[in-house]
């Protein structure tokens, strides 16, 4: 790497503890646009045109704003108040064109993704990445292996111009615009993100990723990424994000959807990795057709605030569906996390199991639904969510939602929550480890069948990243 | 708060509060059809009572009015008197419909060892709001058998208070007539030491709503509950059971088995909700459907609320699944039919709770029940 910029290993990465320290706190870099103000027809419209949108995308947006108007705020949501949409910048384009190579890259950008390690990353084992720093795509990398099979990875405004019909098939129909107020909002105000179009048959032997940043504060980020798998094809995808810490607070609303044909098989695993001044709404859903595979791996360890439900519509016969997902809360911050698996075929499967890790304060909640329709003969469904509490101040809900209307079909479900023992503790504590170091092999533990559930790639990363938060509190007690 | 207060206040909040207020929460959804009850409450109150047909002590405006024996006493609020306190009239607009077309609320408190048979009185018109409070006296050992065989709707409310060191078992049978819209409450208050064990079993009718929520308030407070919920034709049940410990070391142990034959849709659900005073609460809760209709539906939704990292132990398990073939054939293999496999069934379950609950003296009329009332619908 040149320019003077150090590329920071993923150890170095892990060694820093967490990503706030490493990445300090925002610092002012230049700006190309900023849209920011009152959020009607006008700003809408400024967005559309500064992104050369062709008409059906400048429609859908105005709609979706129409929408966003009408639907009522979500009333079972905690910690928005502060969210004032006006006073977000909607849109927000750094000063530097889209490039292929990280040394095309401005220095001050270049920093931040070297201290993530992610040029290294992408050298290592990925077969493309796509960068956005707030709303747009700052880098769009593909290796060859893709370009050989007709694998299509753009950024999506780009694919919105170069492939509207292929785009314009799927975008909005598997997550739709209606859905729900923040959805709504998505879809009126979305910029950056990836189009990953797989053809039939193929399968792509690295992940491939996509990463998001937010640079400053008072921000929102409304990425939107679609992936379209074709028959029998095979990818695997990751999601990274980051932000720097802040003195208020940014906003996330993005959205990913997931159309899977019939026997393809999409992974789809994000490292939610936050700052603790990002209030995150992550909007996820696929679509699995006959014999199709759908994976959701989620591992949350940042943010303020964070509620996702990665969805599953099992719509051909066969089709299945796993979601895994661990949220860390270190702090008085609420992670509302679950899934949704909606059998709509027969001989569908789901597996959802999530675990939850809450301390220092923090809220975990598991809230999820399965759906088995009438029809869906024989389908089966499986639901385990483990909640782990580290100390008396607190607190693990689940709330799942079990609705089962075809009376061949069969849902199991099982939640536990636990303390941390005092035996365990006292046991590994007596054989020389610190309280933080014995806190850690607890949680370590306790996911551990999750833990193997994730890209070799990953797992290193994310287990010293908890190893690291929950060694921080040892002190604590 | 007394009874006419409660009114007056009931009559005003029922024009005011909507239905079901959190109707937008992705966990909390409508599975009970309010418009019945709208209708029903619209049609106005009962104003002819008739005896139930058990020969337990009648609760109720056919009852005898106020009525003593050994280790119990029963008698009508008068005027002016404190409800139970447990439920607040203006808390939901079912509530305040009950309270709205209540004419009088009945006092029982039973103390020593003492085993008793309640039978519900019943309406042959209109609206029936009744409303008990049962107050167990610290130390007694007591035994409660409540039959409502409701022939009208409306709405049943109990509060009971459980004293310190008390032991109650009690056993709930709801009968139904067909085609109305019923609403049960059971508002329970568990002191410290006491032990609580209460089971249910019940038939559907056109919807039929019933809530349990049990107070674990003070220390060592226990609760054990056994439940079997039978929807038929095209009937709707929603079961709710909820427990809130309070209490250290307080702890709780609830399975609720909900079975949809013909048409019908039934729902278990629930929360265990353990407060942040709660060390060491210790709490399993179960729910499972079995769909034994080909158009049945059914939903189990148990959910958790742990405030506190030093809590014993909290589970729950949802399960929702059709009879199971292997089941079947074993049980045909020797000779039954399907009908008389699935009577088998639901009786081996319901009998389960009785002895669950150490209640095996109530056998032999749940065995009665089950196959007068399940046989001749399969």
């Amino acid at each position: 790497m040149s320019g003077g910029v150090r590329v920071s290993s993923i150890e170095e990465l892990v060694r820093s503890g967490s990503v706030d320290e490493l990445l300090g706190f925002t610092r002012p870099y230049p700006k190309e646009i900023e849209i920011r103000g009152r959020l009607e027809r006008s700003l809408i419209e400024e967005i559309s045109r500064v992104k050369k949108e062709p008409e059906w995308m400048r429609k859908l947006r105005l709609r979706a704003l129409e929408l966003f108007h009408k639907l009522p705020t979500p009333r079972w949501i905690q910690g928005i108040e502060e969210i004032d949409l006006d006073e977000i910048a909607a849109y927000v384009k750094p000063q530097t064109e889209r490039v292929e190579s990280w040394d095309e890259l401005p220095l001050w950008m270049r920093m931040y993704y070297s201290k993530l390690g992610l040029p290294e990353a992408e050298a290592k084992f990925l077969s493309g990445l796509t960068a956005v720093f707030d709303s747009e795509v700052v880098l769009n990398k593909v290796k060859e292996e893709l370009q050989q099979k007709g694998v299509i990875l753009l950024p999506m405004e780009e694919a919105v111009r170069r492939y509207p019909d292929l785009v314009k098939e799927y975008f909005g129909r598997v997550f739709p615009v209606a859905d729900h107020k923040f959805a709504a909002l998505h879809f009126a105000l979305w910029s950056g993100g990836a189009f990953l179009y797989v053809p039939k048959g193929v399968k792509v032997s690295q992940p491939i990723e996509a990463f998001f940043f937010i640079g400053s504060e008072l921000e929102g980020q409304f990425e939107h990424t679609l992936i379209v798998a074709d028959e029998n094809s095979y990818v695997e995808f990751i999601e990274g994000c980051a932000a720097p810490m802040m003195k208020t607070f940014s906003f996330h609303d993005g959205m990913v959807e997931i159309y899977a044909k019939r026997g393809a098989h999409v992974h789809f695993t994000t490292i939610q990795n936050w700052s603790r001044n990002i209030i995150n709404f992550n909007n996820k859903r696929a679509i699995a057709e006959e014999n199709a595979y759908v994976e959701w791996i989620e591992g949350s360890i940042g943010s303020r605030i964070t509620y996702t439900y990665p969805s599953t519509v099992l719509r051909g016969r066969g089709a299945r569906t796993r979601n895994v997902s661990v949220a860390l809360v270190n702090g008085p911050y609420l992670k509302d996390i679950g899934a949704k698996a909606i059998h709509a075929a027969p001989d569908t499967r789901s597996t959802i199991i999530s675990k939850s890790i809450s301390a220092g304060g923090g809220v975990a909640v598991y809230r999820g639904l399965v759906k088995i329709v009438r029809g869906a003969h024989r389908s089966i469904s499986h639901v385990e969510c483990d909640s782990l509490i580290l100390d008396d101040k607190s607190r693990a809900y689940t709330y799942p939602r079990n609705e089962v209307d075809e009376p061949t079909a069969q849902l199991t479900h099982e939640a536990t929550v636990g303390r941390l023992g005092e035996n365990q503790l006292f046991y590994l504590q007596s054989r020389g480890l610190s309280e933080g170091e014995a806190k850690s092999i607890v949680v370590l533990g306790f996911i551990q069948e999750v833990l193997k559930s994730l890209p070799p790639e990953m797992l290193g990363v994310l287990s010293k990243v908890i190893e690291l938060e929950f060694s921080e509190i040892g002190g604590l007690g | 708060m007394n009874l006419i207060e409660a009114k007056n206040k009931a009559r005003k909040a029922y024009e005011e509060l909507e239905w079901q207020p959190i109707s937008d929460s992705p966990t909390t959804k409508y599975y009970t059809n309010w418009r019945l009850y709208e209708q029903a409450y619209e049609s106005g109150p009962a104003t002819m009572f008739h005896e139930p047909k058990g020969k337990g002590i009648p609760i109720g405006p056919c009852g005898n009015g106020d009525q003593r024996g050994e280790g119990y006493e029963i008698s009508e609020l008068r005027d002016g008197e404190s409800l139970g306190r447990l439920v607040n009239p203006l808390e939901s607009k079912i509530i305040a419909a009950h309270y709205s077309m209540l004419d009088k609320a009945y006092l029982l408190r039973v103390w020593g060892n003492t085993r008793l048979n309640l039978e519900l009185c019943r309406a042959r018109d209109g609206w029936f709001s009744l409303h008990l409070i049962i107050v167990v006296e610290p130390k007694s050992q007591v035994d409660l058998v409540v039959n409502e065989e409701r022939t009208s709707p409306g709405t049943t409310v109990f509060e009971l208070h459980v004293g310190e060191a008390a032991r109650l078992n009690t056993y709930v049978v709801l009968e139904p007539s067909r085609g109305i819209a019923a609403y049960q409450l059971w508002r329970r208050r568990v002191s410290a030491n006491a032990e609580l064990r209460t089971g249910l079993v019940g038939f559907s009718t056109t919807m039929y709503r019933v809530e349990e929520s049990t107070l674990l308030a003070d220390m060592r407070a226990r609760y054990t509950h056994r439940a079997v919920f039978i929807g038929m034709e095209g009937d709707q049940v929603d079961y709710i059971v909820d427990t809130i410990h309070v209490g250290q070391k307080t702890k709780s142990n609830s399975s609720i088995y909900g079975y949809a034959l013909e048409k019908s849709m039934v729902v278990v659900r629930g929360l265990v909700d353990v407060r942040d005073t709660a060390e060491y609460a210790d709490t399993e809760f179960s729910a499972e459907v079995t769909m034994l209709g080909n158009e049945a539906r059914g939903y189990a939704n148990p959910m958790m609320e742990i405030k506190l990292g030093r809590v014993e132990k909290a589970t729950h398990r949802a399960a929702q699944y059709r009879i199971m073939e292997d089941q079947l054939f074993y049980l045909q293999s020797r000779g039954l039919d399907e009908r008389a496999a699935i009577t088998l069934m639901l009786l081996e379950r319901s009998l389960q709770t009785v002895r669950d609950l150490g209640m095996n003296w109530l056998e032999e009329a749940i065995a009665g029940l089950i196959e007068n009332r399940v046989r001749p619908r399969l």
